[in-house]
């Protein structure tokens, strides 16, 4: 590769690197949108850990037995307290909340055989209660059908071991091998590529409409090739991107393992290949974008205004994920995938929730090279026109024109 | 070579052109016996007339980064860079951001960015602007220095003196058209006038406002007068039609400076 572009890419990379900026959008804002994103739903999952505790009126004389069944199991739905008090006691007091709830127990267990036992509860927490009311249910069911066979004269135990139930489990035979990295992966990277291009495509443009501004470029451009120059500077974001990534990701992993306990598994070198491929490219094209974007702009203020319009491309495709997790072999989908802008989002997401052949890999990487190659070409033609255009904003027809100049 | 023109003449566009920084419409552009492409590049250093630097690194980074783009090794861009700050009463001052130096110390750092990898031709559009008279004198002996250990010129400016005192050829365009070229020296031989400036003791509405075809431009002021002569003619005629109460002190006869014909070709004034 050329040196004058190589000797960009490190300046900018490092230059970059130690700037204020790089480090507020790679540690402060993911921690921002970690923490709006996913404390108030982990709050509210640990709220619901805490298990709900049952006052028992006990007429059947069982309860000792019961409790001792309940904590026996590896649960934490429910906790058992046996009530002294009336039942119109404990009802007042689970209508106003002092008790989480009761239910009481007569004395011919085998009636609730035909008449569920009633758990009184003025808990909002239906979902726990009905694990709670799932997890009696399951002791109750044992102990009562115990006693009832060693009163027919039966030995319960033998029984149970006779008719142990047996489950079902749906294994899809296309998924055996796939590990969860396999998924969690591509669309992590997908997700990552959006939001890498994000922060750092806006820092291309705002970096390159300073340059225009400043008219530093003139002492470069009076150094090297202005292409030399673009590429070298998309490509050393597109490093401060992997570097960005590789935070993140690293983060990521360390929390899915360590914290969440979540198995990834391996990865393929081939995989491993092609979604590096998918993130650099990925990412220089957004850039590329951004850096014509950057380059037709008479200052930092209007590029910025427009460029909501290039922050949707790589967006598209994760609005269509449902569509696209739901069916990844359709045929639009597959042809989408093959329209550079979309390619990498599209393709990672595919690969996340099926089988892509390598051929498709291949071919989708070839044409958004391609295509990133080319965009790269527009952005430095019409950055040297937008030179001589003081304090005025190019239209789009003019974007389109100059463009269209830079790849002919 | 000076290149000189008036604002809007095109010299700031031709430099840009000569930098490959903007494509000419027409017409090809040579360094050497070559065209110009990235090696000519090389071996060109530019001073631009808008200024700009990275602002948020520092002077030293600045140097090698900007040296190592002409061609410089890292580590000879940082050795050069730490003997041209010194050279320019600049030492210690490479950790220093740009944003934190004044705006004649920055100039100075873009001066040596512009030769530190020693061009073959330094392009220097307007580098007096700004500069107090100190560095003015600073940046003019530079130059000299350039001049001297064979590096080729090319100095765009409005201020005469110094394009008089430091360029040997002059180039001026007009509306992007070459309207002189050639040496000083000859430039000023071929001007076909002399400037007479003369102090005198008298009252000075004594003196007639005219004195035939080969006098022109007379300006009388009080105890001064200055005027042309078409080269080749004697003042003399001058003294002896002045009134007898006037008595001339001290008389000299010069070559026009490059300020006259300047503003002679740029407004198309009376020496045309």
């Amino acid at each position: 590769m050329n040196s004058d572009l190589l000797k960009v890419a490190r300046w900018e990379f490092i230059q970059n690197l130690k700037s204020k900026t790089f480090l507020i959008l790679t540690v402060v804002i993911p921690i921002i949108i970690v923490v709006i994103g996913f404390v108030p739903n982990f709050l509210a999952f640990r709220g619901d850990q805490a298990p709900v505790t049952l006052y028992v009126k006990d007429n059947a004389g069982i309860y000792e037995e019961l409790k001792r069944k309940v904590e026996a199991l590896d649960q934490s739905e429910v906790k058992l307290k046996l009530a002294t008090e009336s039942e119109d006691s404990l009802r007042a007091q689970a209508k106003e909340k002092e008790i989480d709830g009761y239910f009481l127990l007569e004395e011919s267990l085998t009636d609730y055989q035909r008449d569920p036992v009633r758990l009184y509860s003025n808990l909002d927490k239906k979902e726990q209660l009905s694990r709670a009311g799932k997890v009696l249910s399951q002791v109750l069911t044992k102990l009562v059908g115990a006693k009832s066979l060693s009163e027919s004269g039966y030995d319960p135990g033998k029984i149970f071991s006779l008719t142990k139930p047996i489950g079902f489990t749906p294994v899809k035979l296309e998924e055996e091998s796939r590990s969860i990295g396999q998924f969690i992966l591509p669309f992590g990277i997908a997700i990552m590529i959006v939001l890498a291009s994000m922060f750092q495509g806006s820092m291309v443009m705002i970096g390159i409409g300073k340059e225009k501004t400043n008219r530093i470029v003139e002492i470069v451009l009076s150094s090297i090739d202005a292409f030399d120059m673009i590429a070298g500077k998309l490509l050393g974001y597109a490093g401060l991107g992997l570097a960005q990534v590789t935070i993140w990701g690293t983060a990521g992993i360390i929390v899915l393992t360590q914290i969440v306990n979540v198995p990834l598994g391996g990865v393929s070198p081939f995989q491993g290949l092609y979604f590096f491929c998918y993130f650099v490219l990925g990412y220089l094209m957004i850039a590329s974008l951004y850096a014509l974007l950057g380059a037709s702009a008479k200052d930092i203020q209007s590029s910025s205004q427009t460029r909501g319009i290039f922050v949707l491309i790589p967006l598209i495709p994760i609005y269509f994920s449902a569509a696209i997790v739901n069916n990844p072999d359709a045929l639009w989908v597959k042809l989408v995938s093959f329209f550079p802008p979309f390619t990498p989002t599209m393709m990672l997401l595919r690969s996340a929730f099926s089988q892509v052949s390598p051929w498709e890999i291949l071919l989708s990487i070839f044409l958004l090279a391609g295509f990133t190659y080319l965009m790269v070409r527009a952005a430095t033609k019409v950055f040297r026109v937008g030179m001589l255009m003081y304090g005025k904003n190019m239209s789009i027809k003019e974007i389109i024109r100059w463009a269209r100049g830079g790849l002919l | 070579m000076g290149l000189l023109g008036p604002n809007g003449a095109g010299k700031t566009t031709t430099i840009r052109m000569i930098m490959d920084i903007i494509e000419p419409d027409g017409g090809s552009i040579s360094f050497g016996n070559n065209g110009l492409g990235p090696t000519s590049k090389k071996k060109i250093g530019y001073l631009p007339e808008e200024r700009g630097l990275y602002e948020d690194a520092t002077a030293g980074d600045v140097l090698k980064y900007l040296g190592t783009l002409k061609g410089l090794g890292k580590r000879t861009a940082r050795d050069k860079a730490q003997k041209w700050l010194q050279k320019m009463n600049l030492p210690g001052e490479e950790e220093t951001k740009i944003s934190e130096l004044s705006k004649g110390m920055a100039q100075k750092v873009q001066f040596i960015a512009a030769i530190l990898h020693e061009p073959e031709l330094a392009i220097l559009d307007e580098p007096f602007a700004g500069l107090d008279p100190v560095n003015q004198d600073l940046f003019r002996e530079l130059i000299r220095d350039l001049r001297e250990s064979g590096t080729t010129i090319l100095l765009s400016s409005h201020r005469m003196n110094m394009v008089e005192e430091l360029c040997e050829r002059v180039f001026m365009i007009h509306r992007g058209k070459e309207i002189l070229y050639g040496k000083l020296s000859k430039l000023k031989e071929n001007f076909g006038k002399e400037v007479v400036e003369l102090t005198y003791i008298g009252n000075p509405e004594t003196i007639p406002n005219t004195f035939g075809t080969n006098i022109t431009d007379l300006e009388i002021g009080k105890g001064r007068a200055k005027f042309y002569i078409e080269k080749g003619y004697s003042p003399d005629r001058f003294i002896r039609e002045l009134p007898e109460e006037i008595k001339v002190e001290e008389i000299s006869v010069r070559k026009p400076p490059l300020h006259d014909i300047f503003v002679a070709k740029a407004q198309g004034g009376p020496h045309e």
